[in-house]
């Protein structure tokens, strides 16, 4: 695969791949060493990605299994991953208005409370704007699944965040 | 969806440290170049070399049972020392050890 075509990958699907490591990793430097390994399979694997039907979620499933590899190899860095989780950078971007600012930081809360499945789900409907069908083939569940998982963990954040969203 | 989703959809992400993209693609570039051991054909060579083993062991099984001379039987060992069959399932019960030393 050419430079140029890994550089345009890494611009537009880096930071999604990044997000769905952060659910596997314990720290920054896991999430550099994924992000590594995804895009060694990319350069490996694809001398193209422009015939694929819908790039991004073909990258996140290669993502996916990066990351559930990586999972069995480091099952007791895992296990310790709620203790360290504080190591981890902040998910989304600083906002300037204070209200946002309260939004953005109970939705981080917020968001580590619910279970992996769930949060993986609705990372991948609300900031990577994948179908249920396209995030069913990310995490080899069927659609309906991964819509029910959405819809639960989506009804537990509007729980929690409902006072500071109305 | 629905006006929360959208509100939560609005959130934009923390973007990567610049200073991660050059390396991890000039590493990823570099590793992607280097071949692979190939595996099958390593494995097809030790595969070849057990049933090459097994088929040695078996030749050499075969070869000591046909250099084995066969022990005489009941009818033989009655004709040999002039006594009746019946003699010979006796001696043979009685004297076990001596059965293959004839």
């Amino acid at each position: 695969m050419q430079r140029e075509e890994l550089e345009r990958i890494y611009d537009e699907h880096a930071s999604c791949a990044a997000a769905l490591f952060r659910r596997f990793a314990s720290c920054e430097s896991d999430v550099r060493d994924l992000l590594q390994d995804w895009l060694v399979k990319i350069a490996k694997g694809v001398d193209s990605v422009a015939a694929i039907e819908n790039e991004r979620a073909y990258l996140l499933r290669i993502a996916y299994r990066v990351g559930v590899d990586w999972s069995r190899r480091n099952g007791a860095r895992q296990r310790q991953r709620d203790r360290i989780a504080e190591e981890m950078p902040r998910e989304f971007l600083p906002q300037i208005d204070p209200d946002r600012e309260m939004m953005r930081n109970s939705l981080e809360k917020s968001l580590a409370t619910l279970p992996n499945e769930q949060r993986l789900v609705v990372q991948l409907k609300l900031w990577d704007s994948l179908t249920f069908n396209e995030i069913g083939e990310v995490l080899d569940i069927s659609s309906n699944t991964a819509s029910s998982r959405y819809r639960y963990g989506l009804s537990k954040l509007q729980e929690t965040l409902q006072p500071l969203y109305n | 969806m629905s006006t929360f989703e959208e509100t939560l959809a609005d959130m934009k992400r923390e973007s990567l440290p610049p200073e991660w993209k050059d390396d991890l693609i000039d590493s990823a570039i570099a590793e992607a170049a280097v071949p692979e051991i190939s595996r099958p054909r390593f494995g097809g060579m030790v595969s070849k070399l057990a049933w090459g083993a097994i088929a040695a062991c078996w030749i050499a099984i075969a070869g000591m049972h046909l250099s084995t001379p066969a022990s005489p039987g009941t009818a033989e060992l009655a004709d040999r020392f002039g006594i009746e069959e019946e003699q010979v399932h006796l001696l043979a019960a009685r004297f076990p050890f001596a059965q293959n030393s004839y």
